[in-house]
């Protein structure tokens, strides 16, 4: 099986390529990763911060999604960003990997038992 | 001797094995075949059919379809996953006749106007551009910059992606309502019922299934209420992430929609204040709602800033509804104490609060309207049931979800006047949150036992909960926002046939985006969205439709100032009068209506307007020297 971080990139891969297939391929394959790739990515944000274990985690994940899309179009748009396909498959790529690196990160030993000198 | 002690009755101890192979083929055949039905009514009003051959059909469709899902929430002992599939079906379910209502174009006024704004936010990337059909629209993009993303990642249209959306807002409206009443209720099986009773609340499966920016408002607000609820249990870090949830969402709702904001920042505060004096009542340890009273302060305050630096005219625009509300309760407790005359502040502040008939001239079966007359008190001794059940054992978040559904009850008089009627149903969309909550309360407490009284309660309870579903269409939906059918001058839904908007794409090729065109509120919404044509908003139109004899010199120079460019007449103007009660404004003087002929035939003898295109039904004139 492929590893949370791998399947993260897999997602924002897959949305790249996707991007820029002809129709029909290109609206099935970046609705499904543009849409679910950050609420999968947010979910596991939730299951582990959240210690909510059932399938609610992704609803949750899914509003999220629907937050930093709607936000991160908006000060794009504000700081004067042109929208163009580069700009919101990166803005994707935040969405799905910036997650993905909160869910699986290792606690670090210091941050519990202090920091060593 | 000591009594032995019975354990408590298992609810349906043989459900746990799940589903039996008939019931869920029984409950996918009557899903299968209630969609089918569904359809068939729509194709059937398509037709144009005069009886109500389609009502009939559409209701044993929709009975059908909810019945069995309804069902499951109240009567199986499922798992989580299995609870929440149902409720996402629900969702579905809800949204279904809006989708084969209009799936390939905006309908609706409120829709055009959100089509537009996306259209023009996906070609220029400029925030803000004032929009002219829904004038708040340009202040609150948080639903166009959410559609332009995945517009230009996904490569659909704006009514495709639109349509996704909405399905999304849907099922995420229903789950946070589940965890909402999860939190409230710590019952999986009552938090599904207040999901199935808010899929039929009067908004949420057409109003709410437009694609504009209050059903987008409506899952951010639920959601952030639904953290903010959640985070009422957990203290630390669990605690501290939840608030951050309710407080990045809740700030996506202030960039959305003016109303639905400030509603949430209130209900934040209520519920601050009652997990306060609940905490206090109770003597109950954990953390106090000190982040909870300051998320709601701080989201206050954003939604301040944000209004007053884009100057977005929110207290002229919202002030209406207060205004008409409190006329409308002048209203009734003078016609209650047998008092005189009202004291309002026109006349036509007073004809809007004189009491109506409801249904008046409605086209609407007559079952449907019995039965959202007789939902109410059914829908009150629930809530009353859940009230009482939750009195002693419940916390801050129930006392504000109670609040919230006594709201509904409060705002039912309000109904009966025209003035005060838009402004509660609005509020509706708001007040079935706690209402739901509650009401799922009343009806899980009778409805939990295995005895033949508790499977009878449950078969009304289905009834019930359908019936609902139906009263909330009767009083929320009229035909022609519902059924396709014959153009209906000055309707929503039936006002925008192919032959308007195929006369605006001549427009927009001929003359270009951007003019300023005058024509009546119905006429305009097609030429603002498709053409962006400017609304000549300080004119007043009836000055030149009203009058059989062409305008007064000094109205002519009023209407060169105001840099009108083209005028377009629907003659339909002369032959039918408009559904919604007006043709411009609510500021229009009373007239006869339908308009007399003269009104209309006058256009072609005035020297400085030139008819450019005639259609079956429409001429376009330009302003000569305009």
């Amino acid at each position: 099986m492929f590893s949370t971080r791998k399947t993260g990139i897999g997602i924002v891969l897959a949305a790249v390529i996707g991007a820029w297939l002809p129709e029909p391929g290109r609206a099935i394959v970046t609705i499904v990763a543009g849409m679910g790739g950050p609420t999968w990515a947010f979910g596991l944000l939730v299951r582990r911060y959240l210690s909510m274990n059932d399938d609610m985690a992704w609803a949750v994940g899914a509003m999220l999604m629907l937050a930093t899309w709607s936000l991160g179009m908006l000060l794009l748009l504000l700081v004067g960003i042109h929208l163009a396909r580069p700009v919101v498959v990166m803005l994707l790529a935040a969405a799905v990997l910036g997650p993905v690196h909160g869910a699986t990160r290792e606690r670090l030993v210091w941050m519990r038992a202090g920091k060593p000198e | 001797m000591e009594r032995a002690r019975v354990p408590p009755s298992v609810f349906a101890p043989r459900l746990r094995r799940g589903l039996r192979r008939p019931a869920v083929l029984a409950i996918v055949g009557s899903i299968g075949l209630g969609i089918g039905l569904v359809v068939l009514a729509y194709h059937e009003a398509s037709l144009g059919q005069t009886g109500l051959r389609h009502y009939h059909i559409f209701w044993a469709g929709m009975w059908l379809v909810f019945a069995p899902l309804i069902w499951l929430v109240i009567r199986t002992d499922l798992a989580i996953r299995g609870r929440l599939a149902v409720v996402s079906l629900l969702g579905l379910a809800a949204y279904f006749p809006r989708f084969v209502r209009a799936p390939s174009m905006p309908l609706m006024y409120d829709e055009l106007g959100h089509w537009e704004a996306t259209e023009r936010l996906f070609r220029t990337s400029k925030l803000f551009q004032p929009n002219d059909v829904v004038k708040m629209a340009s202040y609150f993009p948080g639903l166009h910059t959410l559609t332009v993303g995945l517009r230009e990642l996904t490569g659909l249209s704006t009514v495709r992606t639109g349509t996704v959306l909405v399905v999304c807002f849907h099922l995420l409206t229903l789950l946070g309502i589940f965890q909402i009443a999860r939190k409230v209720t710590h019952d999986d099986r009552m938090a599904g019922i207040a999901a199935a009773v808010y899929a039929v609340s009067p908004s949420f499966p057409f109003f709410d299934g437009m694609y504009a920016y209050e059903s987008f408002a409506i899952p951010l607000m639920v959601w952030s209420i639904a953290a903010a609820v959640s985070a009422i249990a957990e203290r630390g870090t669990t605690r501290r992430a939840w608030m951050v949830i309710s407080g990045v969402i809740g700030l996506t709702c202030v960039i959305t929609h003016h109303l639905t904001s400030y509603v949430l920042v209130v209900v934040l505060g209520i519920l601050a204040l009652c997990q306060f004096f609940s905490k206090r009542h109770r003597h109950v340890a954990g953390e106090g709602p000190g982040d909870i009273a300051l998320l709601a302060g701080g989201l206050g305050g954003v939604a301040v800033c944000w209004a007053v630096a884009l100057h977005a005219p929110v207290i002229t625009y919202l002030g209406v509804f207060p205004q008409q509300g409190l006329a409308t309760l002048r209203q009734l407790v003078t016609k209650a104490t047998g008092g005189g005359q009202v004291v309002s502040g026109g006349a036509a502040a007073q004809e809007r609060t004189a009491l109506r008939p409801l249904f008046g001239g409605s086209r609407l079966p007559h079952y449907e309207r019995l039965i959202s007359f007789a939902i109410q008190p059914a829908l009150f001794v629930a809530f009353a049931i859940g009230l009482w059940k939750g009195r002693k054992t419940r916390g801050g978040a129930f006392w504000t979800v109670a609040l919230l559904g006594l709201a509904y009850f409060i705002s039912l008089p309000m109904v009966l006047t025209p003035g005060g009627s838009p402004g509660a149903h609005r509020t509706w969309t708001y007040s079935y949150i706690g209402l739901a909550v509650v009401v799922a309360m009343g009806i899980g407490a009778l409805t939990k036992g295995s005895g033949k009284r508790h499977r009878a309660l449950r078969w009304i309870a289905i009834l019930g909960v359908c019936s609902v579903l139906m009263g909330n269409y009767a009083s929320a939906v009229n035909d022609s926002e519902r059924f396709p059918g014959p153009f209906v001058f000055g309707s929503d839904g039936r006002n925008m046939p192919t032959e308007l908007v195929d006369l605006t794409k001549w427009f927009v090729q001929t003359e270009g985006r951007g003019r300023v065109v005058l024509s009546d509120l119905r006429t305009y919404a097609a030429f603002g969205s498709y053409a962006e044509a400017k609304d000549p908003v300080s004119f007043p139109g009836w000055e030149v439709f009203f009058p059989v004899t062409p305008p007064r010199p000094q109205i002519v120079a009023e209407l060169r100032d105001a840099g009108i460019q083209f005028v377009v007449v629907d003659d339909r103007l002369a032959t039918e009068p408009p559904e919604r009660g007006t043709y411009f404004s609510s500021f229009e003087p009373g007239v006869e209506e339908p308009l007399p002929e003269a009104s209309v035939s006058k256009f072609d003898s005035i020297s400085w307007l030139r008819a450019i295109r005639h259609t079956e039904h429409y001429t376009v004139y330009q302003v000569i020297g305009g």
